[in-house]
C-alpha cells in the first residue's frame, strides 16, 4: 500500500505536468481538444492525490507500522480519530495532506467555471498545475510519507524494519480543535490560490467584464474565512491545551497565519472598489499575489525553521526550493502586470477625500501597514543575520505596540467608511449620519470615565467600539425606514427583506459586528491579574474576588500517562462558586506533560486555574484572571455568521424598468 | 488640491507615524537572538542588553523550591543559571532536557532573569526514532 | 500484482485524459457556437447592472448621495444597461444566427468599443463604460 501510495503522488505530479503542456500547446496552437485534454489531466491529478491521501488512510488504520509516518505518528491503542488525525500530526504526512487539498481545490475550481470561463480555463489549468507540481515534487522527494523504515544490519547493508509498536500521537495534539486546526488552517491557506490563479488567467486573456472579479470574490472570501476559523481555532487550543494562560503570543507560526489574512482582509476591501467603481486594479492584482505567496510563505515559516531555531536555516533543502518558487511567482506576477498597464488603468480617479474610496483606500493602507510590520517582526532574526550578521529578535512587546494603534485606527475606519458615500459626500450629509453614532460615542466615553476608568487605549477603544456599534445600528434602521417609507412594509419584514435582498452589504456588516464584539474581548488584556499561589491541603490562597482553597492532591496512574490532579473549591466574595480539578499529565512515552486547564468562564471573566508542580510540600498553582474573554470566542462566531451570509448570493432584481 | 494628493500626503503621515513607533517598539524590545555559547563568549559585555538564549534545559536542574521558577540552560560548552520572573505559565513543552529559549536580562546577581520561556513547539515534534528511512 | 493496479491506473488515467484528443475537431477556444455563453455573461452583466441601479437608488432615498451625483451616476448606469440590453436583443433576434456568417461578425465589432471592448450601443457617439469616442 505504501508503494501504492508514492506511485499515486508519481501519477499526480505526471498528469499535472502535461496538463501544464497541453494546457500551453492547446493555446498556442488554438486547439480546444488540446486544452481540454490538459483540463482532463488536472482531474485526474485531483482523483491520484486523493488516492494518495487514501493510501496513507489506509496505512494508518491498518497500524502498518514499516511505514515511517505510521510509526512515529500513531500507535495501536490510539482513539480511531486521532489515528486519522495522525496523518497530518508530523511533517511528511502535513505535506501530503497539504497536496491532497491543493488537488482537491485545484479540482473543484476548474469544474466549477470550465463551462462559464471557457476561454480562461487554459491558464487557470496552468497556474493551477504549476502550484500543485510544485507541491507534489517536494512531497516526493524530499518529504515523502510512504518512506519505510529500515535497519542496518552488522554487516553494513539494510533491512526492513518493523516496530512492535508505533510512537504515538503528540499528546499535545489530542485535543478536538487540533484535529480540524491543520485542516481548515490549510485550507485557508492553500485556497488563495485560485483568486490567483483567475487573476493572472484574467490579465493573460485579457478579460472583460467582472465575471472573473466575481470568482476572485468568492474563492478570496471562502479562504479568508477558513483562514479565520483556523487562526481561532488555534487561539482556543492555546488557551485551553497548551495552558501558558493566553491566546495568543505572537510566536512566528501564530504570525505567519496572520499575516495572510490581514492582506486577504485588505483584498475583500479593495475588490469592491473595482467591482463598484472599476478602481485600483492594478492593486487587486498585487494583493491577490500577496494573499498567494503569503498563504505559501506561512507553510515555509513553519518547515523551514528560518526564525524559530538559532543558526540553523541556511542549509535546509526545502527553504531553498520555496524561496525559488516564491521568487519565481512573484517575478512572473510582476511582469505580466507591467505588461499589461493599459487592460489594469483605471476609468475613475479619487474625486474626494470624504467618499467610501477614500476610506477603503486608508483601511487598505493601515491593513497593509500591519501585515507588513507583523512580517517584517516575524522576519527580522532571519534579516538581521542575513545582512549584519547577529541574529535580533522583537518580542510581543514590539507587536502590540505597533499593533493597538493599526488595531484602533481600523475600528474608527470601520465605523467611518459605511456612512461615506461613494463619489463624494456632502458636508450636510455627513452631518446627518455622524449625529447619532458621535452621540452615543460620546455618551459612552462619559460613562467610561465617570466609571472611573482612566486607561488612555481602553477608553479609546470602548468608545470606537460605542461608535461604530452605533452606525451598524443606524444602517440597519435607516435602511429598513426607507423600505417602510417607501413601501409601507411593518418594521420587522422590511429589515428582513432589506438583509435578504443585499446579503452581501448587510452580511459585511455582522462581520463588522464580530469584530467590534472581539475588539471588547482584547480589552480584557489590559485587565489581566494572575497570582502564584504555593498551597497545602486546606489551605487558602487569593486572586483578584476568588478565594481558592486546596481540598484535595490526587495521584495516580492511568494507561498511558500518570496524572496529578488538585481539587480547587471557589468562592467569591464568601459565596460558594466552582471546583475545579486543573491537572497535570506526564505520558509514558517520552515523558511529555499535558496540562488540563480548570477553567470557569463567565462573559465577565475567565478564572483560570493551572497547576504547575509540587514544591516542597504544597501544590503551585498558577492562577490567571482574564476578563472578558468570552467576548473574543463569541465575536468570531458571530464574524463567521456574517461572512458565510455575505455568501448568499443575492435576491435578482426585477428587470422590468429600464 | 486633489483628492489623489491629499490620500498621499494623509498616507504618508500615517505611514511615518506607524514608522516611528516601529522604530521605538524595536529599540525598546530587542534582544539579541544568540545560543548560551555566544552569550559566555561575550564576557562582560552583556550590561543593559536583552538576550534570546537558546540551549537546552539541563537534566535535573529546575528547581521549584524558590520563590520563583530556576533552571540551568546549556549549549554544548556553557551553561548558565535562569530564574523565571513572567507572568506567562510555562509551556508544557519546556522540561528537562527540551530546548528553550529564554528572553531577559542579567540579573545584578549574574542570574539571567527570563521574562519569557519559548520551548520547542509542539508542531514541531518529530519522533525519536534512530532507524534510517529508505 | 501490483503491477497490474498501476498498469490499470496508468490505462484509466491515460485514456481519460486523451480521449478528447481523438474526438472530432471541438471549436477553437474563443468561438462560441449560438453565442450562448455570450449571452449568458451579457445576462450576469445586467443583472449586476440592476443591482447598481437598485442600491444607487436605496443610498439616495438614504440620504448617502448628493442628488447631483445620483442623477449623473444613474444615467450612467441606465446607458450600459441599455447597451447591453441591445447587445443582448442582437444576440437572441435572428435565430437562426448559429455560426454567423461574415455579416453577423462585422456587426458584432460594429456594436463593440474599439478601446475597451464593451459593448456600445449603435449610434451612439461615446462608449457608456469607457467615454472614448466610437
Amino acid at each position: 500500500m505504501a508503494d501504492f501510495g508514492t506511485f499515486s503522488l508519481l501519477l499526480a505530479l505526471c498528469l499535472s505536468l502535461y496538463a501544464i503542456i497541453a494546457s500551453l500547446t492547446g493555446v498556442s496552437l488554438g486547439k480546444r481538444r488540446v486544452t481540454a485534454s490538459g483540463e482532463r489531466a488536472a482531474l485526474a491529478a485531483t482523483a491520484a492525490a486523493i488516492l494518495a491521501l487514501g493510501a496513507l488512510l489506509y496505512l494508518m488504520l491498518a497500524d502498518d507500522f514499516a511505514t515511517a509516518h505510521v510509526a512515529n505518528n500513531s500507535s495501536r491503542t490510539l482513539p480511531l480519530l486521532y489515528k486519522i488525525s495522525a496523518i497530518w500530526g508530523g511533517h511528511d504526512g502535513s505535506m501530503l495532506l497539504w497536496v491532497f487539498f491543493t488537488a482537491l481545490l485545484s479540482g473543484l475550481a476548474i469544474v466549477q467555471n470550465r463551462r462559464r470561463c471557457r476561454d480562461m480555463m487554459p491558464w487557470v489549468v496552468v497556474v493551477l498545475m504549476v502550484n500543485l507540481a510544485f507541491f507534489l515534487a517536494l512531497n516526493l522527494f524530499l518529504s515523502n510519507p510512504f518512506n519505510q523504515l529500515v535497519r542496518i544490519t552488522p554487516d553494513g547493508a539494510t533491512a526492513p524494519f518493523v516496530p512492535a509498536d508505533g510512537q504515538g500521537l503528540n499528546p499535545l495534539l489530542q485535543y478536538w480543535a487540533m484535529v480540524i486546526h491543520p485542516p481548515i488552517l490549510y485550507l485557508g491557506f492553500i485556497g488563495f490560490v485560485v483568486p490567483f490563479a483567475f487573476t493572472i488567467a484574467a490579465l493573460v486573456t485579457r478579460q472583460q467584464g467582472n465575471d472573473w472579479v466575481r470568482i476572485v470574490r468568492r474563492w478570496t472570501l471562502g479562504t479568508w474565512l477558513l483562514l479565520g476559523i483556523g487562526i481561532i481555532l488555534g487561539g482556543k487550543w492555546a488557551y485551553v491545551v497548551l495552558g501558558w494562560g493566553g491566546y495568543w503570543g505572537w510566536d512566528p507560526v501564530e504570525n505567519a497565519s496572520l499575516v495572510p489574512w490581514l492582506v486577504g482582509t485588505a483584498l475583500l476591501h479593495s475588490i469592491i472598489v473595482q467591482e463598484r467603481r472599476g478602481m485600483l486594479k492594478t492593486w487587486n492584482v498585487v494583493l491577490v499575489t500577496l494573499t498567494y505567496l503569503l498563504g505559501i510563505f506561512g507553510t515555509f515559516l513553519t518547515r523551514s525553521g528560518l526564525v524559530n531555531s538559532v543558526h540553523a536555516f541556511a542549509d535546509s533543502n526545502l527553504g531553498r526550493f520555496f524561496l525559488y518558487y516564491m521568487a519565481f511567482v512573484l517575478a512572473g506576477a510582476l511582469l505580466l502586470v507591467a505588461d499589461r498597464q493599459s487592460f489594469l488603468a483605471s476609468k475613475r480617479r479619487l474625486d474626494s477625500m470624504l467618499s467610501r474610496e477614500s476610506a477603503f483606500l486608508f483601511n487598505n493602507l493601515v491593513l497593509v501597514a500591519a501585515a507588513f510590520a507583523v512580517f517584517w517582526g516575524t522576519l527580522f532574526p532571519a534579516l538581521s543575520e542575513w545582512l549584519r550578521g547577529t541574529k535580533i529578535s522583537v518580542g510581543p512587546l514590539f507587536f502590540d505596540r505597533i499593533n493597538i494603534p493599526i488595531g484602533l485606527l481600523l475600528l474608527a475606519l470601520t465605523g467611518i467608511g459605511p456612512l461615506l458615500a461613494w463619489h463624494k459626500t456632502s458636508p450636510a450629509a455627513l452631518r446627518r449620519s455622524f449625529r447619532w453614532p458621535g452621540v452615543v460615542a460620546l455618551l459612552a466615553l462619559a460613562a467610561l470615565l465617570a466609571g472611573g476608568m482612566r486607561n488612555f487605549t481602553v477608553t479609546v477603544c470602548l468608545t470606537l467600539c460605542a461608535f461604530v456599534l452605533a452606525t451598524i445600528v443606524q444602517e440597519f434602521a435607516a435602511g429598513a425606514a426607507v423600505r417602510m417609507r417607501h413601501r409601507g412594509e411593518p418594521p420587522p419584514a422590511a429589515l428582513a427583506r432589506l438583509v435578504g435582498r443585499n446579503p452581501r452589504r448587510y452580511g459585511g456588516y455582522i462581520v463588522h459586528l464580530g469584530v467590534v464584539i472581539m475588539f471588547v474581548g482584547f480589552v480584557g488584556n489590559a485587565f489581566n491579574r494572575e497570582a502564584t499561589l504555593r498551597l497545602e491541603t486546606g489551605e487558602t490562597g487569593r486572586v483578584g474576588a476568588y478565594t481558592l482553597r486546596l481540598v484535595d492532591f490526587l495521584e495516580g496512574r492511568k494507561a498511558n500517562y500518570a496524572y496529578g490532579r488538585t481539587l480547587l473549591e471557589v468562592t467569591r466574595d464568601d459565596k460558594p462558586l466552582c471546583t475545579l480539578a486543573p491537572e497535570k499529565r506526564i505520558f509514558n512515552s517520552g515523558g511529555q506533560t499535558t496540562t488540563t486547564v480548570g477553567l470557569h468562564s463567565t462573559p465577565k471573566e475567565d478564572l483560570y486555574v493551572v497547576f504547575t508542580g509540587i514544591a516542597g510540600n504544597a501544590c503551585e498553582i498558577k492562577a490567571h484572571v482574564n476578563p472578558l474573554v468570552f467576548w473574543l470566542w463569541f465575536g468570531s462566531g458571530i464574524l463567521v455568521l456574517g461572512t458565510l451570509m455575505t455568501l448568499i448570493p443575492g435576491s435578482r432584481p426585477r428587470e422590468a424598468r429600464s | 488640491m486633489g483628492a489623489r494628493v491629499k490620500f498621499w500626503i494623509g498616507g504618508l503621515v500615517i505611514v511615518a507615524a506607524l514608522g516611528w513607533l516601529a522604530f521605538v517598539a524595536f529599540e525598546e524590545s530587542k534582544a539579541y537572538y544568540i545560543t548560551v555559547d555566544e552569550f559566555t563568549s561575550r564576557g562582560g559585555d552583556t550590561e543593559g542588553k536583552r538576550f534570546k538564549l537558546a540551549g537546552d534545559v539541563v537534566a535535573g536542574s529546575i528547581d521549584r523550591s524558590r520563590p520563583q521558577l530556576e533552571f540551568v540552560i546549556a549549549s554544548p560548552q556553557s551553561s548558565i543559571r535562569v530564574r523565571y520572573a513572567g507572568r506567562d505559565i510555562i509551556p508544557d513543552t519546556f522540561r528537562e532536557g527540551s530546548k528553550a529559549l529564554v528572553e531577559g536580562t542579567v540579573a545584578p546577581d549574574g542570574v539571567f532573569e527570563a521574562s519569557r520561556i519559548e520551548a520547542k513547539c509542539a508542531s514541531k515534534y518529530e519522533a525519536e526514532y534512530d532507524g534510517r528511512t529508505s | 500484482m501490483l503491477w497490474i493496479v498501476y498498469a490499470v491506473a496508468v490505462v484509466v488515467a491515460g485514456g481519460f485524459v486523451l480521449s478528447p484528443l481523438f474526438r472530432e475537431q471541438a471549436p477553437a477556444p474563443g468561438t462560441d457556437p449560438g453565442g450562448e455563453t455570450e449571452r449568458e455573461r451579457l445576462r450576469e452583466r445586467k443583472t449586476a447592472c440592476y443591482r447598481n441601479i437598485k442600491d444607487l437608488e436605496f443610498q439616495f432615498q438614504m440620504g448617502r448621495l448628493p442628488e447631483t451625483d445620483y442623477v449623473e451616476l444613474r444615467a450612467e448606469h441606465r446607458a450600459e444597461a441599455a447597451a447591453i440590453l441591445a447587445e443582448l436583443d442582437r444576440l437572441q433576434a435572428p435565430n437562426g444566427a448559429r455560426g454567423a456568417g461574415p455579416a453577423g461578425k462585422k456587426g458584432r465589432d460594429a456594436a463593440r468599443c474599439p478601446a475597451c471592448g464593451a459593448a456600445a450601443l449603435p449610434g451612439k457617439k461615446f462608449c457608456a463604460d469607457c467615454g472614448k469616442r466610437l
